[in-house]
C-alpha cells in the first residue's frame, strides 16, 4: 500500500554518568552524579521527508531530574543542495553546538566551553531556536560549501526562556552560516556564522522593561586529522539595552586540541570570556562575569561505544556575592565521565 | 694448524651469511573497483568526490536519489586500505563520524558493514543507490565499476590501488 514510501525509523541513545568536583561549588566538593539519556529518532518516509526528534533526560540542580524535548522537526530535501525544515533544532551560532548537539559521547571532553554552555547551564548564546531553515551544499572544484539560513522565534525574555510554543515580541531572530571544506585539505573545515535578534522586555523587572536588540558573530574552525584534532571558535555578542542605552560587548573563545592515540585520547583546552558588566540581559544569571580556564583531560575508549574520561580544570573568575560586589579568585576542578550509545 | 682450520670455519659460517641475498619481500598489488548499480547514471567520480561519497558528506546523487553506502569489515585489508587512503581518519574517528551524522538527522542509520565480496555486489545490485568498494574481478551484471578520475580499474593511474608487502 505504502510502496516506496514505506516509513523507517531508528533510535540512538546517549548516556553519560560520573563524578564532578569544583572548588567553587557551594555543594560538597566532590559528587555522584546521573548525566544525561538522550533519546534520538529519526525516521523518514521516502527520499525527501525526514522526521526528527530529540528527547532529554537531564539531571540538574541537587535532585531534580528533568525531562526536556530538546530537538523536533520535519524536513524535505532536494538532494543535497537544499533542504528546507520546520520546527527546533540547535542553532548555528556555535560549531560545537551543532557538531554535538547533547550526545556526549560524541564529545571529545566532558564539559562544554562557556561559548557552548547551554541556556540553562549558564551559557551566554542562544543554542536552540524554533523556526524555519534552508540549508543545502555548493560543490564547486575548490571544495564543499554548506549555507544556513534560519528564521526563528528568537529568546525569550529570560535568558532560559527558549520560546519554544510563542513568541513574545512580534520581531523574528535571523541566523546565517557558511562552512567550508577545501577539496585539498579535506581535514579541514572552517566557517562563521551571524545572529540578529530583538530580546523582549521583561516587564517584571525595572532595569529590563524595554527590548535589547542582539547581534552575535562566529568563526570556527576545526581540524580533524588522524594525528591530530583541532576546534577553536570565536564569538562576539554585541548589546543595546532599550532602557538604559548602553552598548555591551562580550567575547568568549576556545581552542581544544586532542592527541588520538589508539585507545587513548590526551586533550587540552584554553577557554576565555572576556564581559561587559551589567549587562541587565546577563546579570540576573552573573553570566556578565569574566572567566578563564585551562582543561587538561584524557579520554579512553572502553569499547567502540562507550568511553571513560577523566578531566581536571583550572583557572580564574569572577564572583558576584549577595550585595552585588564583584570579586575574582582562582579555582580547580575535576571531573570523571563515563559516556555511551546505542 | 687447528686454529687455521678454525678460523676457516668460522669464516665459512659468516662468510656464507653474508655471502647470501637478503629475503627479498614479496610485493602484491591489489586494485579495488567502486561499484555501484547497473542502472546507475553515474560512470565516473573524481577521487575527491569518491571520498565525500564515502563518508556520506554527500547523501545524494546527483540525480537526488539516496546513497547507499556498504561498508566491508574492519579486519580486511581493504577497509585498513579505505581508511588511510580515503577516509584519512582512524576506524574511532569514522565511527563517531557517523554517529554525528546520525544525530544530525542527515543519515538514519550507520551504513552497514557486509563481509563477502558476493553479497556486497548482491546487494548493490539490489539497491538504486547502492554504493560500494570490492576487489576488482569480475562483476556481477547488476553492477558496474565506476572510473575514478577518468580512469578504470587496473587502468594505469587508476588510483584505487594497494600494494601489499610479503616477506618470503
Amino acid at each position: 500500500m505504502f510502496g516506496e514510501d514505506s516509513p523507517e525509523f531508528s533510535l540512538r541513545i546517549f548516556g553519560d554518568i560520573g563524578m564532578h568536583g569544583d572548588s567553587k561549588s557551594d555543594h560538597s566538593k566532590a559528587n555522584f552524579s546521573f548525566g544525561s539519556l538522550d533519546f534520538v529518532i529519526s525516521g523518514s518516509m521516502g527520499e525527501r521527508l525526514t522526521f526528527f526528534s530529540e528527547s532529554l533526560i537531564e539531571g540538574e540542580h541537587a535532585d531534580a531530574i528533568f525531562f526536556d524535548q530538546e530537538r523536533a522537526w520535519v524536513a524535505w530535501n532536494e538532494g543535497d543542495s537544499f533542504y528546507l525544515q520546520l520546527g527546533m533544532d540547535n542553532s548555528v551560532i556555535s560549531r560545537w553546538n551543532r557538531l554535538y548537539n547533547h550526545g556526549r559521547w560524541l564529545e571529545t571532553t566532558i564539559t562544554r566551553p562557556f561559548l557552548a554552555t547551554f541556556e540553562d547551564q549558564g551559557g551566554v548564546l542562544p543554542m536552540h531556536f524554533q523556526g524555519l531553515e534552508i540549508g543545502g551544499l555548493l560543490a564547486p572544484a575548490a571544495g564543499d560549501l554548506e549555507w544556513v539560513a534560519i528564521i526563528a522565534n528568537g529568546r525569550g525574555a529570560d535568558i532560559e526562556d527558549r520560546q519554544r510554543v510563542h513568541d513574545d515580541n512580534t520581531s523574528k531572530s535571523f541566523s546565517t552560516s557558511l562552512t567550508f571544506t577545501p577539496s585539498s585539505m579535506e581535514a579541514l573545515t572552517f566557517g562563521a556564522a551571524a545572529l540578529t535578534d530583538i530580546i523582549p522586555a521583561d516587564l517584571n523587572s525595572a532595569v529590563r522593561n524595554g527590548s535589547i536588540s542582539e547581534q552575535i558573530y562566529d568563526a570556527y574552525f576545526t581540524w580533524l586529522g588522524e594525528q591530530l584534532e583541532w576546534i577553536g571558535e570565536y564569538a562576539w555578542v554585541i548589546h543595546h539595552d532599550g532602557v538604559s542605552g548602553s552598548n555591551f560587548s562580550h567575547r568568549l573563545i576556545y581552542l581544544q586540541m586532542a592527541m588520538p592515540l589508539d585507545d587513548w585520547t590526551p586533550y587540552t583546552r584554553f577557554d576565555l570570556k572576556v564581559m561587559d558588566q551589567n549587562d541587565p540581559y546577563f546579570v540576573p544569571v552573573d553570566q556578565d562575569l569574566d572567566q578563564w580556564q585551562q582543561l587538561l583531560g584524557v579520554r579512553h575508549e572502553l569499547t567502540a561505544s562507550s568511553a571513560i574520561k577523566l578531566e581536571i580544570g583550572f583557572g580564574h573568575g569572577q564572583d558576584r556575592d549577595a550585595g552585588g560586589a564583584v570579586s575574582s579568585d582562582d579555582f580547580i576542578s575535576a571531573a570523571l565521565q563515563i559516556s555511551w550509545t546505542f | 694448524m687447528t686454529i687455521k682450520l678454525f678460523i676457516l670455519l668460522l669464516c665459512s659460517l659468516f662468510g656464507s651469511s653474508f655471502d647470501k641475498e637478503p629475503a627479498l619481500a614479496s610485493q602484491e598489488q591489489v586494485v579495488y573497483a567502486v561499484i555501484v548499480h547497473i542502472d546507475s547514471k553515474i560512470d565516473d567520480l573524481s577521487l575527491s568526490d569518491l571520498k565525500k561519497y564515502m563518508k556520506v558528506d554527500r547523501r545524494h546523487w546527483p540525480d537526488k536519489s539516496s546513497v547507499i553506502l556498504f561498508q566491508r569489515p574492519l579486519s580486511s585489508a581493504l577497509q585498513k586500505y579505505m581508511l588511510e587512503e580515503i577516509y584519512g581518519m582512524t576506524e574511532r574517528q569514522l565511527r563517531r563520524h557517523f554517529v554525528s551524522l546520525m544525530n544530525k538527522g542527515s543519515i538514519g542509520a550507520i551504513p552497514s558493514v557486509v563481509k563477502e565480496r558476493e553479497m556486497v555486489c548482491r546487494l548493490v545490485g539490489k539497491k538504486d543507490g547502492g554504493l560500494a568498494v570490492v576487489v576488482a574481478g569480475d562483476l556481477p551484471k547488476t553492477v558496474k565499476a565506476l572510473k575514478i578520475d577518468g580512469k578504470s580499474p587496473g587502468e594505469k593511474g587508476y588510483p584505487l590501488v594497494q600494494t601489499i608487502v610479503q616477506d618470503s
